[in-house]
């Protein structure tokens, strides 16, 4: 039963702030009427005490071809699930590229941190659209070349501003295209062409780490072209998106968000009973389970193979689940319709203990916060406990259909990122690898011990060609061993790469247990007499074996080749890098006296260590 | 049970339910613009379950003329 107006009142009247957003969000979950959705939104902007609850402003604006306002409560509703407030700014109908390029237009005052640029050919070049059986194969070279040449116009000037994060809706097709079934054996046709001026955009938006394309059409298709298009809209007040598309394109939007902000989840908990499998193992028993074979054991396997394809993208698999251990293990070693396997998962917590516990445990083996985490259960009481123990974790509670699971599970999209690295592609085997690591450390015998049997090696020295998406992602998504806490978009850091006064440096480390990847990052800015370190961070997967004393060493090494003398660091302290409060103190740095900015400190290169720690190997490139 | 309609014209206008009347129309309510008007349809369709024409959208400029609408849809609105 969902809330109602006046209960919804009741709880902020009563301070309860948190709870009426819950339930709100809930409320939304549901997909309700418009009108609810409208109200659901003056809630959230109005009455709740959103700043109390964190919510951070986000200024997005919309360069549009056609009107788009009636997208804002739904923007409201969908910024509200990543605890933002958006300001939005429409600029005037169809009046894009005046706001673009004069750098004294409404657009540039408003200083957005989002732009999106949803221009349709509709507008563009409408006789592509209208009229395309009357054109000349000529004109409609000439057409499209326009239009492209226009929206290149429009990208590249966007793109210069480098802290704008500019969204572009690529071209959309006719439901219906013009020349009818006879379009797809034709050598050309309309939905041809709008499909080579979409490749075309889509290299041009490679050419700007800040420009991202959005397939508008595969919102669309989601939707129902039906569904989606709304002629009504368009004739009455050239809206032509129905209030359901709307809904899926706010949503869109907010998935190009969420790691623009650094807001991904890294992993996904999972339950095993009716959800790796349907039944329970401890009472069906390993022949009795459902897996593979007919329905329902088809969708639990394919299920399995979605998870095994985020654990491909760099999501990490955990599993939390009430169960005997050994009846657990023996499906994942025995069943032969398994997808997934014990090496898939950096961590398994199958005991009784309750699942809060086991989540709390997962994070602090792992070294990764909870606020990271996705929690996927079929219980409703272990779904509540979570949410009410662990707000921070993002808790979904499994649809009891089990040809649902799939499509709940790829319909997610906070796992999304907009880079994609190698680090990315092996991380479920390097948190798997960190486990087996805090086990070596158990057995071994002093720390010493413990680091040399680890056999580390270190490469250390300015970025690689391949580098460039990884270093940009560190400075986005590192919070705990991170001095400065300074985020970086790519084209910030193509921007040192270039500059002679910036230094970047990249640490890569292995050991005998794996590759661990590029984990480490220095930034360097040089001045007179000093450097000044703008950036240290390590990558929480090797946090605890002395590699950010190396990183030191190496900045000292190289500061004292470039002939200076100090090194200058600096400290900003967060919700989340106490960690590292007193690195530099605990290195030789001395703090200089409190001024306002960043706590600093001066470490004069002849107190700071000279060498690397012998159990370490360590190679300069 | 419908929804009370002053409740879906209000939500959709962000003004309270208890201030509109059938007296209420687009020339005396500052928030219901053409745009607004667009929206109004919509949360109607979607709160009744109804098709609204373009035609009687372009007519639906005040609650009672509403009322009118909905009746002739076969929706029994609370009293």
């Amino acid at each position: 039963m969902s809330p109602n107006r006046e209960q919804i009142k009741k709880l902020i009247a009563q301070g309860r702030h948190q709870q009426a957003l819950d339930a709100l969000l809930d409320l939304l979950s549901e997909g309700p009427p418009l009108h609810k959705v409208h109200f659901a939104a003056q809630m959230i902007s109005d009455q709740i005490d959103t700043a109390s609850l964190g919510f951070k402003p986000l200024r997005i604006a919309i360069l549009r071809s056609f009107t788009l306002e009636l997208i804002e409560p739904f923007m409201i509703t969908a910024c509200a699930r990543l605890a933002l407030t958006p300001q939005l700014y429409f600029a005037p109908y169809n009046v894009i590229q005046q706001e673009v390029l004069d750098p004294n237009s409404p657009l540039h005052q408003f200083d957005p941190q989002i732009v999106i640029l949803a221009a349709r050919l509709h507008e563009l070049s409408p006789k592509l659209v209208w009229q395309f059986p009357s054109l000349s194969d000529q004109q409609i070279e000439q057409l499209s070349e326009e239009a492209l040449q226009d929206m290149g116009q429009i990208i590249s000037a966007l793109a210069k501003h480098s802290r704008y994060q500019v969204i572009v809706h690529n071209l959309s097709s006719p439901a219906y295209p013009a020349m009818g079934v006879i379009e797809s054996q034709l050598p050309t046709g309309q939905r041809l062409l709008i499909q080579h001026m979409n490749q075309q955009l889509r290299r041009l938006a490679q050419d700007y780490p800040n420009v991202y394309i959005l397939d508008f059409d595969q919102v669309r298709a989601r939707v129902g072209c039906d569904r989606f298009d709304d002629l009504r809209g368009w004739y009455l007040a050239k809206s032509p998106i129905s209030s359901a598309g709307m809904a899926e394109l706010a949503k869109e939007y907010a998935a190009f968000i969420r790691p623009l902000i650094s807001k991904t989840k890294k992993c996904l908990i999972l339950d095993l009973d009716n959800t790796l499998w349907g039944g329970i193992i401890g009472e069906d028993g390993l022949e009795g389970i459902k897996l593979g074979g007919d329905y329902p054991g088809n969708a639990f396997a394919e299920f399995q193979q979605a998870l095994l394809n985020l654990y491909h993208r760099g999501v990490i698999l955990a599993v939390a689940s009430k169960n005997n251990k050994a009846d657990a293990i023996e499906v994942f070693q025995k069943h032969p319709e398994m997808i997934l396997r014990q090496e898939h998962f950096a961590s398994m917590h199958i005991n009784w203990q309750d699942k809060v516990q086991s989540i709390r445990t997962i994070a602090a083996e792992l070294n990764i916060g909870t606020d990271s985490m996705v929690f996927m259960d079929d219980s409703d009481f272990e779904c509540e406990l979570v949410r009410q123990e662990l707000p921070e974790v993002l808790t979904l509670k499994l649809p009891g259909e089990p040809a649902k699971l799939r499509g709940k599970l790829e319909s997610l999209d906070c796992f999304d990122l907009l880079g994609y690295t190698a680090e990315d592609r092996a991380r479920g085997r390097q948190y798997r690898q960190q486990a087996q690591r805090s086990k070596a450390r158990a057995e071994g015998a002093s720390l010493e011990d413990f680091y040399r049997s680890l056999e580390i090696k270190l490469l250390i020295g300015p970025p690689q060609p391949g580098q460039f998406n990884r270093i940009v992602q560190m400075t986005q998504k590192t919070n705990q061993f991170n001095l400065t806490t300074r985020r970086y978009q790519p084209t910030d850091i193509k921007a040192m790469l270039d500059s002679p006064d910036t230094f970047v440096y990249a640490l890569r480390y292995a050991d005998r247990f794996g590759d661990a990847g590029l984990v480490g990052l220095a930034i360097v800015r040089t001045r007179a007499k000093d450097w000044l370190i703008d950036s240290l961070l390590l990558s929480c997967r090797v946090i605890g074996r002395t590699v950010e004393q190396a990183l030191l060493v190496y900045l000292a090494r190289q500061a004292r080749q470039a002939g200076v003398h100090r090194l200058i660091g600096e400290y900003i302290p967060t919700a989340k890098n106490v960690l590292v409060k007193d690195f530099y103190s605990s290195r030789g740095f001395e703090q200089i006296a409190a001024h306002d900015g960043p706590i600093q400190f001066r470490g004069n290169l002849d107190k700071l260590p000279a060498d690397y720690a012998d159990y370490l190997q360590v190679e300069e490139c | 049970m419908p929804e009370p309609l002053e409740e879906v014209i209000g939500s959709v206008l962000g003004v309270s339910p208890q201030s509109l009347s059938d007296d209420s129309s687009i020339e005396n309510v500052q928030a219901w613009d053409s745009l607004r008007q667009l929206s109004i349809l919509l949360a109607l369709e979607s709160a009744y379950g109804i098709t609204i024409t373009t035609d009687q959208a372009l007519d639906m400029n005040s609650i009672s003329a509403i009322r009118a609408l909905l009746a002739k849809h076969g929706v029994e609105l609370p009293p």
